[in-house]
């Protein structure tokens, strides 16, 4: 088990008109690679804030986000996502011009990952997550929000990176389904020795992390069991 | 990139024949400005090249009638223009070349041809005494017949033989048309005899060189006195012969460098020569280059606001289009970042998307382009030519030129209304150049990358946070 992501007295606000609504304040938390984690909270508690400081979609106001010990904003936040981190939002983001594997195979080329067999590659991680050939080529908006969901995460996989953040990544499933995809991500942090990070109001889902986390007062604090 | 462009292409393909269609418009519209802007330019060099550059010395008719006193006869006033006022002007700077023409009436050895006009000719001849001992046969002797309009605007051409030139100076070869030649039983090497008509006793025999066709002519007062087609072209020395006067001519021409040094020439004529100006003038077809330059500048001067405005207004509504459909492209930017693709990438496929519907509409509008060329510079030419017959109409033009010149026949150019105001300009030449390709292909790469970048800038300004947050909201 090593350290892979760091806050650092990590502090996040928004404006809200002319009042300031603070989302984070001196949250500090080390984060390692071999566990999923599951960040826990009500609505506006912070939690998707969390994720998007962990991915590099945004950064703190004040404090530091540090990546293997390397802060962020000095690897470069596109930089970063580009090739450290792959991210699961809850509500896809998928490229609505383009079928399941294009998608899967444009965050492969942008991240540059070279595989042999491209094409291959993106259908048997698909696959895996019970799509068929056909949807693998349908329009994707003609998928259910079940199966985008899981093109989402493929893409996220497919990347093969050291550290997944996923926003809600079962809100669109069943419970069948969400079952399999946390054992996929269980498996992917325990076989793979990945550090995966989920948002999650699911207590039963929760509970089947390595950690589970609350954000109280601004801080992200480890909750009991 | 490409990739994921054709496919925002294929599946836009609403927004994608939108942009075409407009894009296609505008290319157009500014082959089509670009198209006349160069047409007009060619022209007016073309007139510049043509109409304008001549300048002709003969007595001022206008000021001597003017200057005689009541009951004064004409000949008592007039002035006779000599080679000695006319070689003045001919080393002045501007002027390339010169030709003195002597213009006269004379009788020959050959039967003179007649036409369908006679009658008419023989009518408006007994109304006018003093034109009633006309002989049928006019002489037009010239230093060189190299300059002369008729010929250099092919309204003659000639047949067989060659044309008189400088070499010919002090010769008795003469130049005919070829229906006297017919008419006479003539060809190139066979002599006739010329005879003065003011002295009987002053004879030549004239040998033939040349035999022109006349392939157009136009009815002017001058034309009417005798047929073109017994008209006689010989070296000036003839002319002088006939006259019985070794420095009398007609008129002199002088063909200047450039028609906008026409009045520069003018003012150097006063100062360098000794000629009374008061009594000879020099005239130009100034006022036909003028009138035509300036309302095909007027052309150009549209052209280039058309293209402003159709540039203009096109990148407005290119960029109005496309920020209305940036709320699709949120989205899409927004996700690209957050998997990390880079700002100069995103910016890349956006141009990229728009230049691969220029391109067609740029291609196809090359097929095009002509056809609209054609109708706008249509509409364009004849609102001119609607001015230009406006102008024909009015009195005023008839300059001193055209009197000068009616009373001696052919000796200058430019008293041909007719002829003139078909000017160059009646149909724009607005064919493609590869300079107006080349230019539409930078308006439509400007046009794309102010209508794509204004937008996708706007954008990319924000984080993925923002991007993503705002499309979710």
């Amino acid at each position: 088990m090593s350290k892979i992501l760091e806050f650092q007295n990590v502090l996040y606000h928004y404006q809200d008109g002319k009042s300031q609504n603070i989302i984070l304040k001196e949250a500090s938390y080390s984060f390692e690679t071999g566990k999923i984690y599951a960040i826990e909270g009500s609505s506006g508690s912070g939690k998707t804030t969390t994720i998007i400081l962990a991915g590099g979609l945004d950064k703190p106001k004040d404090g530091k986000v540090l990546f293997k010990d390397q802060d962020l904003q000095s690897i470069g936040l596109s930089k970063f996502r580009q090739r450290d981190v792959s991210i699961v939002f809850q509500s896809y983001n998928l490229i609505y011009y383009m079928n399941a594997l294009d998608n899967v195979m444009n965050a492969i080329d942008i991240a540059k990952i070279k595989v042999n067999n491209k094409k291959e590659y993106c259908l048997s991680i698909l696959k895996k997550l019970g799509l068929s050939d056909d949807e693998c080529t349908r329009d994707i908006r003609k998928l259910s929000g079940g199966q985008q969901q899981r093109v989402a995460i493929a893409r996220a996989i497919a990347k093969d990176v050291d550290l997944i953040l996923a926003d809600e990544p079962t809100g669109n499933l069943d419970e069948k389904n969400s079952l399999d995809i946390i054992h996929y991500f269980i498996d992917m942090a325990h076989k793979d020795k990945k550090c995966v990070i989920l948002v999650t109001h699911s207590k039963e889902l929760a509970d089947m992390c390595d950690i589970k986390l609350q954000i109280k007062e601004g801080k992200l604090m480890e909750a009991s069991f | 990139m490409i990739k994921n462009s054709l496919l925002s292409i294929k599946k836009n393909m609403g927004k994608t024949l939108l942009l075409f269609v407009i894009m296609f418009i505008i290319a157009n519209l500014v082959i089509a400005g670009f198209s006349i802007k160069s047409a007009s330019s060619k022209s007016v060099d073309s007139i510049k090249s043509t109409l304008g550059n001549e300048v002709t010395l003969s007595v001022n008719f206008k000021n001597m009638m003017g200057n005689r006193q009541p009951g004064e006869a004409v000949n008592d006033v007039s002035n006779i223009l000599t080679t000695d006022m006319a070689d003045q002007l001919t080393d002045l700077e501007y002027v390339e070349n010169y030709n003195y023409t002597i213009s006269a009436n004379v009788d020959t050895s050959l039967t003179a041809v007649e036409n369908e006009s006679n009658n008419q000719t023989e009518n408006f001849r007994n109304d006018n005494d003093f034109m009633q001992n006309s002989s049928s046969f006019s002489l037009q002797a010239n230093t060189t017949m190299k300059y002369l309009s008729d010929f250099t605007d092919e309204n003659y051409t000639l047949i067989e033989g060659r044309l008189l030139t400088k070499e010919d100076n002090g010769t008795q070869n003469c130049v005919i048309e070829t229906n006297l030649a017919i008419e006479n039983d003539l060809s190139i090497g066979d002599t006739f005899t010329m005879i003065s008509t003011a002295d009987s006793s002053i004879s030549l025999e004239l040998t033939i060189v040349g035999i022109y066709e006349i392939q157009n002519t136009s009815m002017d007062m001058g034309r009417m006195i005798s047929n073109p087609v017994n008209t006689i072209y010989t070296d000036l020395s003839v002319g002088q012969t006939m006259n019985n006067d070794k420095t009398a001519i007609s008129s002199a021409t002088y063909y200047l460098d450039d028609p906008e040094n026409v009045d520069a020439f003018k003012e150097l004529a006063e100062s360098e020569s000794d000629i009374d100006f008061e009594t000879f003038s020099l005239d130009s077809n100034d006022q036909l280059f003028q009138s035509n330059s300036s309302s095909l500048e007027n052309v150009s001067s549209f052209a280039t606001l058309f293209l402003i405005v159709v540039i203009v207004a096109g990148s407005a509504i290119l960029c109005l289009i496309l920020a209305l459909t940036i709320r699709n492209r949120y989205y899409e930017i927004g996700v690209f970042l957050s998997l990390g693709q880079t700002k100069l990438k995103i910016i890349g496929q956006q141009l990229l998307e728009i230049g691969l519907i220029a391109t067609l509409a740029f291609v196809l509008s090359l097929g095009t382009g002509k056809l609209t060329s054609n109708i706008i510079s249509g509409m364009l030419t004849t609102n001119d030519q609607e001015m230009i017959m406006d102008m024909k109409d009015m009195p005023d033009i008839d300059t001193n030129e055209n009197q000068n010149n009616k009373g001696f026949g052919k000796g200058g150019k430019g008293f041909d209304f007719n002829n003139a105001f078909q000017s160059p300009e009646e149909e724009l030449d607005v064919s493609l150049t590869g300079s107006t390709i080349i230019k539409l292909a930078g308006t439509t790469i400007l046009i794309c990358l102010v209508s794509t970048l204004i937008p996708t800038i706007y954008v990319l300004r924000l984080s993925p946070r923002e991007i993503l947050t705002r499309k979710e909201g």
